[in-house]
């Protein structure tokens, strides 16, 4: 791909959005939000800059999220607030489709001679970090003004809380990355095994250490309590199964526009979700674990009924992440964020380390695993969020120094890990499906 | 939320997937093509009465259609790309001679009639210049000209090999007249609204053109290039939906706008344009769907102008359609069935009538009632349409049956 055309279609999409956007006064609005336009432009533009970041050697996911910030509300903002949050049903459905993608690539016969390794490397990797991460918090709450009057339970539980976010991996961005490269081997199934599985862990651990902490600070809001647990979890878990149904009996019987059918209740799960506390993330990975492992069609005709809308997917997503960082809130923290990201990285390392042995993990794969479990998104930035909201005031500072340190994640995470599958020799050579001729390319 | 609301949502939405699998269903499509049916009464109807009744039970809230605005955007800019792309030059410079005569012919009286009936009982209810008459007159004018094929094969079975070609580009084109009223009265009857741009109403009619041409040819420029079928895929969903997040964002007309750059695509020389047609044509379907759930949303059925002004639609379209098939068949007899049977044939109301008067009420933030007849009207009035062309067409069989010895199902 040409990188001046793409840059030159860049401008123009911009030059056209940003004519659109000089058209009403800030905050006024005709006929909606304009979420369309950020949506249209959001794609374009993503696709764009991820085919330059390609020329360098990126993965397409770094471009996608550097795209969202350039153009979101941080720095240029032709990708408004209000946009951004009527996007979040997109965004919801999104996340469903990339962990529908997940669990339908899940075989779980496939993964049992890896089980040893993946559990160990899971429960090894979330340990140290937690452990790294908690001694590294209690000493930031005992440094920053706004938790430097605590006693040792609540600096303890400001700790608990913080490193339980930051513990959590990121599903999408390893899915994403496989998907570009059309990575295949152990690194990419153990890679991706372990975050989709570990990342159940941290939302259960994150609920129960959060209503612990409600119990140390009795004004904090009471939205994730053990019933709020059993109904975000449980619950997305069953009606993940009852798509997953649903879907094969489609396929078995219809088996015509499939992709649609999984757009249509992955909407459903994000829109529902919202007032029946469902998580799109574990309705789509359930329903994809049922496809692959349950029910007789398999998880590959969901794959390939998708493939054509699952670029879009992943690049409206990462954008719409990419545009949600706040630059002027990271500058703030970025030194605790910076440290918090180095902390991690190490506690993931040295757990991973330390799993191998038990695991019995191939020492090559082994050691670039850790570099598959460095992405944060999704998971972390709700985790985050939630923090930011619910635990006032020290929440507020601290949920922003989780936040900078998921930036920092984020940027770094997709680089290293597409090196690491590249090292490992599983990126794949062959041309995409549906990839036009040379002589069509040049027509 | 209590325990009887969230059974509610989940019955409910069940059976929005039990209806949109059925609809979807290969079956379903076969039958409609068997018995000539359009879009709106195979699996139109189902979803809008399902609309209507979500937003009745309280399934479907305001912060639902808030959050299916931009789906909703999309979805009409989809539809306008597709009538665009209808709008071949070359394809056109192939039909016989006669086919301009015959489009002019089957639409202007049907929309001169609607026009001057609808206006003169919209005034009756109360409706001024002040109120939207003119507008509604206009944009009822434009529902009344475009058509769905009926069943082809039965109606023009002894006509001229030409004349289904002819009818099938009837069809296709209209929409485009009806767009182009679309442009010009969501150029003219704009919402009043803080702004920025200072513009004279016939201004934004420039504006709306040119949007159009310089979306089309950017989606072009996206697509010229594209690497695989992926990519092409996903420039074509952001070219859309940018086209249509434009056009909203300025308050212009979204299918308008799409349907201009759909034309631009449609004449530039793109190489993969029958793929991109079949892509085009794939989702095509499912975005009416959705379209006409969300106009069920808004329905307002229970106002009997609507019910008055709808039976009136049907009917002076129907006789405007009738007086332009006997013209037509006396300008080009050789090209053309009997002026009964091509009657038939471009009965049938397209969803793109329900697109176009949907459209002009989502533009203005405080819709006059009369949209809310109007829409009421362009429905019922292709619910009548619709069980008059069966009838007739059931006739039809009957009577080849008798005539040939053969089965009544032979042609329906």
């Amino acid at each position: 791909m040409n990188i001046t055309r793409s840059i030159l279609l860049l401008l123009v999409v911009t030059a056209i959005a940003y004519a659109a956007r000089s058209f009403l006064p800030a905050g006024a609005m005709v006929t909606g939000s304009g979420a369309a336009l950020a949506f249209g432009f959001l794609i374009i533009a993503a696709l764009q800059v991820s085919h330059v970041a390609e020329a360098i050697r990126f993965p397409h996911l770094t471009g996608y999220l550097l795209c969202g910030f350039i153009f979101g509300p941080s720095v240029l903002r032709i990708v408004n607030q209000p946009m951004l949050d009527d996007l979040a049903l997109v965004k919801g459905t999104a996340i469903g489709l990339i962990a529908l993608l997940a669990g339908c690539e899940l075989n779980f016969k496939r993964l049992r001679p890896r089980l040893r390794a993946i559990v160990s490397i899971s429960l090894g990797s979330i340990a140290v970090s937690t452990l790294l991460l908690a001694i590294l918090f209690y000493w930031v709450a005992t440094i920053l003004p706004v938790t430097a009057g605590f006693g040792f339970i609540q600096k303890a539980a400001v700790a608990l809380i913080c490193a339980n976010v930051l513990a959590a991996f990121s599903p999408a961005v390893v899915i994403g990355v496989i998907r570009e490269t059309r990575a295949r081997g152990p690194l990419s199934e153990l890679s991706m095994s372990i975050v989709v599985l570990a990342d159940l862990a941290i939302v259960i651990g994150y609920s129960l250490t959060s209503t612990a902490a409600r119990t140390v600070f009795p004004g904090a809001q009471t939205a994730g309590g053990m019933e709020v647990l059993v109904t975000h979890i449980f619950g997305s878990i069953a009606v993940g199964a009852g798509f997953g149904i649903v879907l094969a009996v489609y396929i078995l019987r219809v088996r015509s526009r499939t992709g649609l059918l999984v757009f249509a209740l992955l909407f459903i799960a994000a829109e529902a979700g919202r007032v029946l506390h469902l998580d799109p993330l574990l309705v789509g990975l359930t329903a994809g674990l049922f496809l692959e492992n349950v029910s007789p069609v398999g998880g590959e005709e969901v794959l390939r009924a998708t493939e054509a809308v699952a670029l879009p997917t992943f690049a409206i997503f990462f954008a719409v992440v990419g545009a949600e960082l706040h630059l002027h809130a990271f500058l703030h923290v970025a030194p605790f964020a910076i440290a918090a990201a180095a902390v991690r990285a190490a506690g993931i390392y040295a757990g991973t380390k330390l799993a191998i042995k038990a695991g019995g993990v191939d020492e090559k794969v082994g050691r670039l695993v850790p570099l598959g479990l460095l992405s944060q998104a999704g998971v972390g930035l709700a985790l985050a969020v939630l923090v930011l909201n619910d635990f006032q005031p020290w929440g507020r500072v601290l949920g922003t120094v989780l936040l900078g340190s998921i930036v920092v994640n984020q940027l770094i995470g997709p680089v290293l890990f597409r090196f690491a599958l590249a090292k490992a020799g599983e990126v794949s050579p062959e041309p995409e499906n549906g990839a036009l001729q040379p002589e069509e390319q040049h027509a | 939320m209590p325990a009887e609301q969230i059974a509610r949502v989940v019955i409910a939405l069940a059976a929005a997937v039990g209806l949109a699998l059925v609809a979807a269903h290969p079956a379903v499509r076969r039958f409609e093509q068997r018995f000539g049916l359009s879009v709106l009464a195979a699996s139109g109807f189902p979803l809008l009465i399902l609309g209507y009744a979500f937003r009745n039970f309280g399934v479907v809230t305001e912060q639902t259609l808030a959050d299916l605005r931009p789906a909703y955007e999309f979805g009409l800019g989809w539809i306008g790309l597709v009538v665009g792309m209808q709008l071949n030059v070359r394809r056109l410079d192939e039909l016989p001679h006669s086919f301009t005569t015959t489009l002019a012919l089957l639409t202007l009286p049907a929309t001169v009639l609607v026009g001057l009936s609808s206006g003169l009982l919209l005034a009756i209810f109360g409706l001024t210049h002040g109120t939207g008459l003119l507008r509604d007159v206009l944009i009822l004018s434009a529902c009344a000209a475009v058509s769905a094929p009926a069943n082809l094969r039965l109606l023009l079975r002894n006509a001229p090999s030409r004349s289904t070609q002819i009818v099938s580009a009837v069809t296709q084109i209209d929409q485009v007249a009806a767009f182009a009223i679309l442009a010009l009265v969501a150029s003219m009857f704009r919402p009043q609204a803080t702004v920025l741009w200072r513009l004279p109403r016939s201004g934004w009619f420039i504006v709306t053109a040119g949007v159009g041409f310089l979306l089309g040819v950017v989606i072009y420029l996206l697509l010229r290039n594209v690497r695989n079928r992926t990519e092409e895929v996903s420039l074509l969903i952001g070219g859309i939906a940018l086209a249509a997040g434009t056009a909203g964002y300025l308050a212009l007309s979204v299918p308008v706008v799409c349907a201009l750059a759909g034309a631009v695509l449609a004449n530039v020389p793109y190489r993969h344009k029958a793929r991109l047609e079949a892509t085009l044509g794939d989702f095509e379907r499912p975005m009416y769907l959705l379209f006409l759930f969300l106009v069920g949303t808004t329905w307002r059925p229970l106002e009997w102008q609507g019910w008055a002004l709808g039976v009136l639609f049907a009917v002076t379209r129907g006789y405007g359609k009738l007086v332009g098939a006997r013209a037509a068949v006396r300008v080009a007899p050789a090209d053309l069935p009997s002026a009964r049977n091509l009657t038939l044939a471009v009965l049938p109301e397209s969803a793109v009538a329900i697109v176009v008067i949907f459209s002009l009420a989502t533009l203005d933030p405080e819709p006059v009632p009369g949209i809310a007849w109007g829409i009421n009207a362009v429905i019922i009035g292709s619910v009548l349409t619709e069980v008059f062309v069966q009838a007739m067409q059931r006739r039809e069989a009957r009577a080849v049956g008798e005539e040939t010895g053969r089965a009544v199902t032979h042609f329906v």
